[in-house]
């Protein structure tokens, strides 16, 4: 749309000119079909010349500080211009029709005009040019911060799933009463878990050594809730100490394991984390029971495992980072971060 | 004295609940229950007046219990949160109890069962999980109840469900289980590009046809995959053509 009203306006002040440089030479009787190659010739020219204008801008964008630079641009074009017509006039139209070599007058118009032609091309082009790119460059911003809000909100929501936030509050709650030693231990461990998630940089890597730590905290809560219905079996391979890993990994995926395990079978219920270095990677595993006869109980376990598998695939580039299986009851879901040497 | 029940799959919630109860006199807890099997023998064996229950619970949830008891009973939820909760509460239950609740909180529950005095209606459970099968997503499956065995199907088990006067009979490769509910819930619960009402009487799993036959003018049978004939009416028809985009 805005394109072809460009192109209408381009072509109707065209026309505007050729007529009014077409009227200007009847007046100084030039016959009509003289004066009509005349002005048709001077507005190819000029058009060249501005089409010119507009390819060399699309690639050179002047900034607002070279205003006098774009005003010289157009002044020589102008001359240019002039100095080709004159060029063509000479060969093709008898001397006693070149109004314009016996009128410096007219030669003055024509050179202002087309100076003010040139130059109101250059200007609207810098202000569109510079309109879209303003533009594009807000939309651009719109869109990272967008994304980042996304990925902050994901974050939020995998570490802190507010069952698990609400009812450890309650478990701290029961436990005020009666072992008020055990209700301040938990109230600091869900403290420090809280203040963990909610570090500020996600992206850089951090020792193995202390995201088990982190990981503990969590467990060590959640043992508190199902008492001795959870048993966690944790295997960290000493070599893994000071492997790298990209933080809050692994707990969403313990989380998913121990919710799977809990609400998807009866009895008790052991987690299984294993860790240790395999070739060039980390190799964590993480097993739970889970129910084979009920097929219900798997739909609604993926979400956390999703956003970690995403998390990964923006880290590392690589999608098979993350494996899952089932072997007779028991679900493994297998984790291999890769190390630089 | 209100006989009560505690249905919780964390000792620790039920501890803070005894806690509170201790001192509301009239209230006697006559047993407390780990998941919603233990729930449901319980309530059978004692006949509470009054069931605390949570929803989060190994295999069958809050809800899904509520559904197979058959007496009349009154229902406090206890619940750390639920996205659905506060709807589906509010069509069905005496009261619901938001954890880590206060005592004057519980108090305020016990104070609204006593005055009502009525257990909840079944008609108004009925209404809270028809609000929670269409706000939960993840419904899943059904739990239905043959004589003392709980049975869990999965959705996709099913191959199509049947209207039965009061019940339905729900149709899997296993056999066929009775559920009390109306063809009507599930054709609205259940996912509406997999399960198409192709009759009065019918709901079917579309991945369970092989065939629609024409056997006679206007009169259409799907074959499903174990031979079996099923009668499409002519909206019926219509519908499942659309579904399957033919």
């Amino acid at each position: 749309m805005f394109q072809l009203r460009f192109l209408i306006s381009i072509l109707t002040g065209w026309t505007i000119w050729i007529l009014v440089h077409i009227i200007y030479l009847l007046q100084n009787n030039v016959p009509a079909d003289i004066a009509f190659a005349d002005a048709s010739i001077f507005a190819t020219v000029l058009a060249f010349a501005a089409w010119s204008l507009l390819i060399t801008l699309k690639y050179y964008k002047p900034d607002s500080r070279k205003i006098i630079e774009m005003l010289g641009w157009s002044s020589i074009l102008s001359w240019a211009v002039l100095q080709i017509h004159q060029v063509v006039i000479k060969l093709i139209i008898p001397i006693e029709y070149r109004i314009l070599e016996q009128s410096s007058n007219g030669k003055l118009v024509l050179a202002i005009a087309t100076f003010l032609v040139l130059t109101i091309i250059i200007l609207v082009n810098w202000i569109v040019q510079n309109n879209t790119e303003r533009k594009e460059t807000f939309k651009r911003n719109e869109q990272a911060e967008k994304l980042k809000k996304e990925a902050e909100l994901l974050n939020l929501r995998l570490q802190l799933q507010p069952h698990f936030l609400f009812n450890s509050l309650n478990s701290i709650n029961a436990l005020i009463p009666y072992n008020p030693a055990e209700a301040q231990k938990m109230l600091q461990l869900l403290s420090e878990f809280l203040r963990g998630t909610i570090r500020k940089d996600n992206d850089a890597l951090i020792d193995f050594e202390e995201e088990i730590k982190h990981l503990n905290l969590y467990l060590n809560i959640e043992k508190v809730r199902f008492d001795h219905r959870l048993n966690i079996e944790l295997n960290i391979d000493e070599t893994t100490k000071n492997c790298k890993i990209p933080p809050l990994i692994l707990q969403p995926l313990v989380e998913n394991a121990i919710k799977f395990g809990i609400y998807g079978t009866l009895g008790a219920v052991t987690i299984n984390i294993h860790a240790q270095l395999n070739g060039n990677n980390l190799k964590i595993e993480i097993k739970n029971p889970f129910d084979k006869n009920d097929k219900s109980a798997f739909t609604g376990t993926g979400f956390g495992l999703d956003a970690v598998k995403k998390r990964l695939q923006l880290i590392y580039g690589s999608i098979n980072l993350i494996n899952t299986s089932e072997q007779e009851e028991i679900f493994t879901v297998q984790l291999l971060i890769p190390q630089s040497k | 004295m209100i006989t009560a029940l505690l249905i919780d799959d964390e000792p620790l919630a039920r501890r803070a609940l005894k806690e509170y109860l201790k001192t509301s006199v009239d209230i006697e807890i006559i047993a407390e229950c780990n998941d919603g099997f233990e729930g449901l023998r319980a309530i059978q064996k004692h006949q509470p007046q009054l069931i605390f229950l949570d929803i989060q619970m190994p295999k069958i949830n809050g809800f899904e219990m509520l559904e197979l008891v058959e007496q009349p009973i009154g229902v406090i939820f206890t619940t750390a949160f639920d996205e659905f909760a506060l709807k589906a509460f509010e069509a069905g239950a005496v009261d619901y109890l938001l954890k880590p609740f206060s005592k004057e909180r519980l108090e305020k529950a016990l104070e609204k069962f006593r005055n009502a005095n009525a257990p909840t209606e079944n008609e108004k459970v009925k209404k809270t999980l028809e609000f929670a099968s269409q706000e939960n997503n993840e419904s899943n499956r059904i739990v239905v109840k043959n004589g003392a065995e709980i049975k869990i199907i999965a959705v996709s088990d099913i191959h199509y469900i049947e209207a039965y006067d009061d019940y339905v009979k729900i149709h899997t490769k296993a056999g066929m289980s009775l559920k009390k509910q109306t063809l009507q819930f599930y054709e609205n619960s259940l996912n509406p590009s997999q399960f198409v009402r192709i009759h009065r009487s019918y709901l079917l799993n579309i991945t369970e046809i092989t065939k629609i036959e024409l056997v006679e003018k206007d009169q259409h049978i799907a074959i499903l995959k174990n031979n079996q004939k099923l009668p499409l009416s002519r909206s019926g028809y219509l519908k499942l053509k659309e579904t399957l985009g033919v």
